[in-house]
């Protein structure tokens, strides 16, 4: 693998995944993750790790709430 | 103000020698005869002298540089045949003007108006000296020298030599060498091309450049107009001081020059702006690098051609590292451009374009003040001259007085467009500004685009609104309370109220909510488009569910996909549709007309709806595998309808007809809207109305906004153009596909409306995330509408493939960012990773959608579409859209429609169109490759477009690429030969052709044959036959087995004709074709093609293939022939003439010879030239000892052997003495020796015969002056060449320049397209006017 081709997995405050070429800074409010590898790799990676596709906020509202009166953001 | 001439004696130092001409001096001449000064416009040098003496003193000074310098006093001489030399015979002539007297205000004007007067007049080499000169006085001590010279004699680094000798000769007059070592340049130039050094550097360069070749430039315009203008654009810019001074250091660690840090940054400019790293390109090197060529004036430079082989990821060091190391290498096997441009041009293949488009000059300083004795000051008073010998060159030079860098681009007006340019030069020192900073930066890590720029180019509409939260079906129920009775829905004989509809969902919410809908929960809407699925899908959400709307048309593989894939919870449908749905499925499925519902309440269920919970999920078909689930969410989608509205200005008054179905996502936007602001709309009750049901809903039901998907917007609006019943609406929105611009006249013309949207998006991104807003009649200049800019809570950028913004005007990617994206792919998290990603351009954690569309941003920011990045292909080194070629094919009339590919049949890469003509229509694929010919860069036409019947279709119903016939030249079945004579003739031409599958009506040409063919196998004709005299022609009118038997067995006058009828029939004036020597007039036929059904044409045949070898041999008895017929066909009636090569002096002799017999329009001239040297009269040939002794001999030997004595003795015999000393000499000078094969018609004897005939005959010609309209075209290369090329305007004052086709040779131009429109173009504006077909009044052209 070219050096200059390796990407790592990234995670927003959002707990979304994405992949973010290694050597550029990541753009604000991404993380990043352990993971590293070509792009594939990373995306094969991504579809093991991400299980809740909802974005992390909501996810822990509707886990934490039972019934319908949910608190409106 | 006073005006004399000074002049010194002539002065004879080198004596008065003639010397020849280097390969860049007759490219040079060349481009004079055919009246073109821009390519290399005149060198001009304007200094002012402050303190240097007095005019007298200037003046002798400026005669001491005259004398060192044979460029100053060179005159030429063309002598019979063409030949050129050039001799220092010639004296400077000094013009002298005072302008101390003039006010000093008005004196830069003055002097401004005086230097364009001095420069304007054209040399005219033959009679003028090649440079004048010029003194003004502005003071007692203070002048300007100006020198003005013919670039055949100076480059522009002779100028710094020229400012530093002046310099010199006002100090003392210390150096007295006379500098004509620049005189032998070409005696040297031709030893070096026979040389081995000469074969090294050819291999070199054959190396170099056998991969693909991609062309650097900066992307052109788009819908190129028609001719060549030879139009040019200048920028001019400066690097300021602080910049040099940084470049300076920057080229000084890294142990670079700053020119090899500037020529770098060029290419970087290129590849960033053309998104190739594997690149070539130019640069200008001052040819004084061997000893003793210091100081010369002269055309000595040289241009190094570079492929560099850069990539993103490199560092600019490292990149500049390697276009030192690709120039060094270039220098060392430096060769003349025009040698090597013609030996790179071998074959058809490699003529797309120019050699080198792009080019990068730096020059030294002129009037270096160190250089300068002490007490005088040198001013340049001119500012950077700008060269023209390639489609974009930059030219940069130090100015030592200010430690700047000036610079220009200039560049081809036909390309490029000024705002290109100016933004270009600013990214050029964007990119020095970076690079400056910090050299180990990567190419790929220079941003070009200002942060305030990206910010102006993304932005959304201006909406200062504020969006609030509430989700879209709390919006719609709203106007339930406000409004209860006002009409919601349209539908048919329906009509329900926005409180019916608000209470039928209601009802069904609870329903949903006890059947399993909650958050996250998806429901399939298994309902056509309908009232009801909208209060369904309205129940779904107020349930808090997530809806899927389910199309019952569509295939049952589709749904079942989609309700597995979506792991669907509970089904809405319709009692008749249940089995549509698989029995397997693990969902609770409600029969809307099955469902009692009265119980249920009339009010919603108390739910709140979180910003990012599902509100749906849209499959959508991807071009490849099975339908993707895009999960949407409620806050995303509510701010887009509230912004969507805003924009749309939708109110309670909208009433709007959407016609988009409910399969697409904008199809929902365009219910949601116009309910949510209290509107109503008029749903369709078929999946398709006619254009005439529609129109008539719209009146109905007072309709005042429509939404209609644009292909079906064109059907609408050519019924409305027809029928005129289209109603005035506020708005028409459409979007789904590209929009051309005939198809938006079209809309704009028949379709009245206060605004028309273009819309766009991807599921992706939300239904319709952009949108291009204008009022009806706008114009654009893409290939389709803008797609404008982003709505709402977006933003739109044009990214490379390094994700680094694109400048205007520079294809990219399309990524839509903001909150107006969609959650991602349901059950497809790599996917989504993949799709969605980091938006850089972000603080917030936001995401950018990956649209894969290829788009540019334009002046004021809104987007173009250009094409799908997947279809984008590479052919020769350009990068071509497919898209661009498909909307090209599609705006013409009858294309129903059209797809464009790049195939690979037989390795050979090529474009093909596939085209589906219209109903009822035929399709004629070379009037189409003509039509779009003057639209396209040549080579972006196709190489072959295909009718069908109608586009393969895959089960996804999208196109099936793949099942894309190959383009085929169909061999149709052999039909056997029913008479003697047609089997006789068809084993003739099975053993000519190599083919054995030849059948009686089989085209001659179809299966390959050409003239060499067809005179082999009239020479075993006439064996056969020797009674019946068959022509050449004659199997040119009759190419089939079966037609050129029938046309022996007829015998009679029709054989032995010359003429060829290359169309027979047409309303236009006839073009006739006159042929060059040893070539046929087949070469014509694919121009003839291209000029389409109307132009009828008539070729004549070579007199040198006719066999009439008859030594009344005179141009005038040759083209004696054609007039008769011309005459007869044509007598007063318009006709076209077109001479290529030597026809075009039989074209000219015939328009002379018919005068006002006939109404000629318009003679096309290609590359014609004057004949070769040898021959001229009056040329002595010289011989080496004892040689001329040794050829006599030889010629001696060989007639003793030859079997064309006789017409070998008749044609010597016929010699004068010189004429024989010049056979002599051109025999010598044949490096095969005497061919003996003769007398067949296709052996090499005959062709040297006819050659030398041609000589004897073309010696005696004189040409004539005639007013005839004459218009010229010359191929690039014979311009390298330096071919004799024929000055119309000598001859004829209807003569015009000749126009340069580019990337293309003397043999080629005939077929080459570019020509070919060109051509095209010029018969249109012949013919204007004229009514095709009827005898228009002749208008007399005479010489007065």
């Amino acid at each position: 693998m070219d050096n200059d081709d390796v990407w790592q997995v990234v995670r927003n405050n959002e707990g979304r995944y994405s992949v973010w070429r290694q050597g550029r800074p990541v753009p604000r409010q991404w993380f990043f993750t352990p993971y590293t590898g070509s792009r594939s790799a990373c995306l094969a990676h991504i579809e093991i790790i991400w299980r809740d596709p909802r974005p992390s906020g909501w996810g822990r509202v509707m886990d934490g709430a039972t019934g319908a009166d949910q608190p409106q953001r | 103000m006073t005006n004399n001439i000074a002049q010194l004696p002539d002065v004879d130092h080198a004596g008065t020698r003639s010397y020849p001409l280097t390969l860049a001096q007759k490219r040079i001449w060349s481009l004079g005869q055919i009246g073109n000064r821009s390519v290399f416009p005149t060198q001009l040098l304007a200094l002012r002298w402050q303190g240097a003496g007095k005019a007298t003193e200037l003046i002798a000074a400026l005669h001491r540089v005259a004398d060192l310098h044979p460029a100053l006093r060179m005159r030429f001489q063309r002598f019979a045949g063409g030949r050129v030399e050039q001799a220092a015979t010639g004296a400077l002539e000094v013009q002298r003007t005072d302008l101390a007297t003039v006010a000093a205000e008005a004196r830069d004007a003055a002097l401004c108006d005086l230097l364009d007067g001095f420069a304007a007049p054209a040399f005219d080499l033959e009679t003028d000296a090649s440079a004048r000169g010029l003194v003004v006085r502005l003071g007692d001590d203070d002048h300007i020298i100006g020198i003005a010279l013919h670039p055949i004699v100076c480059d522009p680094a002779s100028l710094n030599v020229l400012a530093r000798d002046l310099s010199t000769a006002l100090a003392s007059a210390s150096d007295n060498t006379i500098k004509d070592a620049v005189l032998s340049r070409a005696t040297a130039e031709q030893q070096w091309l026979r040389s081995p050094a000469y074969d090294d550097a050819l291999a070199y360069w054959q190396a170099t450049f056998t991969e693909e070749r991609s062309c650097a430039s900066l992307p052109v315009r788009s819908n190129l107009g028609g001719g060549a203008t030879g139009l040019r654009r200048q920028h001019r810019f400066v690097i300021d001081a602080g910049l040099k001074l940084r470049i300076a250091t920057l080229a000084a660690t890294a142990g670079l020059s700053e020119p090899v840090v500037l020529l770098t940054a060029f290419n970087v400019l290129l590849a960033r702006y053309g998104g190739q790293f594997t690149l070539r390109s130019g640069a200008v090197r001052d040819g004084r690098s061997e000893p003793g060529d210091a100081g010369l004036v002269g055309r000595l430079e040289d241009i190094v051609p570079l492929r560099l082989d850069l990539s993103p990821a490199m560092t600019f060091v490292a990149a500049a590292r390697h276009v030192r190391d690709r120039y060094d290498e270039g220098e060392r096997h430096r060769l003349p451009i025009e040698r090597l441009a013609q030996e790179l041009w071998r074959d058809d293949q490699d003529m797309r374009g120019t050699f080198i488009a792009s080019l990068f000059e730096h020059r030294g300083t002129l009037a270096d003040p160190s250089a300068t004795p002490a007490g005088i000051q040198i001013t340049s008073v001119l500012p950077l001259a700008s060269r023209g010998d390639a489609d974009l060159v930059l030219t940069t030079a130090t100015d030592a007085a200010g430690g700047i860098i000036d610079a220009v681009i200039d560049a081809s007006g036909e390309l490029y467009d000024g705002a290109l340019l100016a933004r270009a030069a600013g990214h050029f020192v964007r990119i020095l500004k970076a690079v400056a900073a910090d050299g180990d930066i990567r190419l790929r890590d220079i941003a070009l685009v200002e942060a305030a720029e990206l910010d102006r180019l993304s932005a959304p509409y201006d909406d200062d609104a504020i969006d609030d939260d509430r989700p879209v079906h709390q919006w719609i129920a709203a106007h339930a309370i406000r409004t209860p009775d006002k009409t919601a829905i349209i539908h048919a004989d329906q009509s329900w109220t926005h409180g019916e509809l608000d209470q039928r969902a209601n009802r069904l919410a609870h329903r949903l909510l006890s059947a399993g809908t909650g958050p996250e929960v998806c429901v399939a809407v298994l309902v056509k488009r309908s009232p009801e699925a909208i209060a369904t899908i309205l129940a779904v959400l107020k349930a808090g569910g997530a809806y899927i709307p389910v199309e019952p048309d569509q295939p049952p593989a589709r749904n079942h996909h989609i309700f597995r894939d979506a792991g669907v919870k509970v089904i809405v449908t319709h009692s008749w549709l249940r089995d549509r749905i698989p029995t397997d499925i693990d969902a609770v499925i409600l029969e809307l007309d099955r469902l009692d519902l009265s119980a249920e309440p009339l009010t919603p269920p108390a739910i709140s709806i979180h910003h990012d919970q599902l509100a749906y999920v849209m499959y959508t078909s991807g071009s490849t595998g099975l339908p993707k689930g895009v999960a949407v969410e409620h806050g995303p989608l509510t701010h887009h309808c509230q912004s969507t509205a805003r924009i749309y200005e939708m109110s309670e008054d909208s009433r709007e007809l959407p016609f988009l179905p409910f399969s697409s996502d904008g199809g929902h936007e365009r219910w949601m809207v116009p309910l949510m602001v209290g509107g109503s709309i008029i749903l369709p009750d078929q999946a398709l109305w006619t254009p005439e049901e529609t129109l008539a809903a719209m009146r109905t039901h007072d309709a005042n906004n429509a939404s209609i998907p644009t292909t079906y917007m064109q059907q609408l609006a050519e019924w409305a153009d027809i029928s005129g019943e289209a109603p005035p609406l506020r708005l028409y929105s459409f979007g789904g596909e590209g929009l051309a611009q005939t198809t938006f006249d079209l809309l704009t013309r028949s379709l009245p409306a206060k605004w028309l949207i273009n819309g766009y998006g991807p599921t992706e991104t939300i239904m319709t995330p952009m949108v291009w807003k204008v009022r009806p009649g706008t114009r654009f200049e893409g290939t389709y509408a803008p797609i404008g800019r982003a709505v709402g809570r977006r933003r739109v950028y044009v990214l490379d493939p390094d994700m680094n913004p694109c400048p205007i005007g520079v294809t990219g990617e399309l990524y839509l960012g903001g909150e107006g994206v969609a959650r991602g792919y349901v059950g497809r998290p790599d996917t989504t990773a993949d799709r969605f990603v980091p938006d850089p351009f972000a603080a917030d954690g936001g995401r950018l959608y990956r649209s894969g569309d290829l788009t540019r941003w334009r002046e004021d920011g809104a987007v173009e579409f250009v094409g799908r990045v997947d279809h984008q292909v590479k052919l020769r080194g350009f990068r071509i859209e497919l898209g661009e070629i498909e909307a090209a094919l599609v705006e013409q009339p009858g294309v129903g429609e059209c797809v464009a590919l790049l195939r690979n049949d037989d390795g050979q890469p090529s474009l093909v169109a596939y085209v589906v003509p219209q109903a009822g229509i035929t399709l004629d694929p070379n009037e189409l490759r003509r039509a779009i010919g003057g639209k396209l860069p040549d080579y972006m036409i196709p190489s072959a477009i295909v009718p069908l019947e109608r586009l393969p279709i895959n089960p996804n119903s999208k196109l099936d690429r793949a099942a894309l016939p190959a383009p085929v030249r169909r061999m149709t079945e052999a039909v056997p030969p029913a008479t003697d004579l047609e089997a006789e003739i068809i084993e003739i031409w099975r053993d000519v052709l190599g083919i054995i599958a030849i059948g009686v009506t089989h085209d001659f040409f179809e299966i390959g044959g050409h003239s060499l063919a067809a005179i082999r196998i009239l020479t075993r004709l006439r064996r056969l036959r020797p009674q019946v005299r068959t022509t050449i022609a004659d199997l040119f009118n009759n190419p089939t087995v079966r037609s050129l038997a029938a046309r022996v067995e007829k015998g009679g006058d029709a054989i032995g004709s010359q003429v060829i009828t290359l169309r027979a029939s047409g309303s236009k004036p006839m073009l006739y074709c006159f042929p060059g020597l040893l070539v046929s007039t087949r070469e014509y036929v694919r121009l003839v093609e291209f000029l389409g059904p109307e132009q009828p044409a008539t070729g004549f045949i070579c007199y040198s293939l006719s066999e009439e070898k008859t030594r009344d041999g005179s141009v005038e008895a040759i083209t004696g022939r054609y007039v008769e017929h011309i005459r007869r066909e044509s007598r007063g009636r318009p006709c076209i003439f077109l001479g290529w090569s030597w026809g075009g002096l039989l074209a000219y002799q015939a328009a002379r010879m018919l005068g006002n017999d006939i109404d000629l329009r318009l003679v096309g001239m290609i590359d014609v030239c004057e004949i070769g040297s040898e021959f001229a009269l009056g040329a002595v040939p010289q011989f080496g000892p004892g040689e001329r002794d040794a050829l006599q001999a030889q010629v001696s030997e060989w007639l003793g052997r030859t079997r064309m004595r006789s017409e070998w003795d008749r044609l010597l015999g016929s010699m004068d003495a010189l004429t024989y000393e010049q056979f002599l000499r051109f025999i010598g000078n044949e490096e095969e020796e005497l061919p003996t094969d003769g007398p067949d018609i296709s052996s090499r004897e005959h062709t040297f015969w006819i050659l030398i005939d041609n000589a004897l005959i073309f010696r005696q010609h004189r040409m004539l002056p005639h007013d005839c309209p004459i218009h010229s075209w010359t191929a690039e290369d014979s311009l390298h060449r330096g071919l004799n090329l024929i000055d119309w305007r000598q001859y004829s004052r209807f003569a015009n320049p000749a126009e340069i086709i580019a990337g293309t040779t003397h043999l080629h131009v005939i077929g080459s397209s570019a020509f070919h429109s060109r051509f095209a173009h010029r018969v249109d504006e012949a013919i204007a006017g004229l009514g095709h077909g009827s005898a228009a009044p002749i208008q007399r052209r005479t010489r007065s």
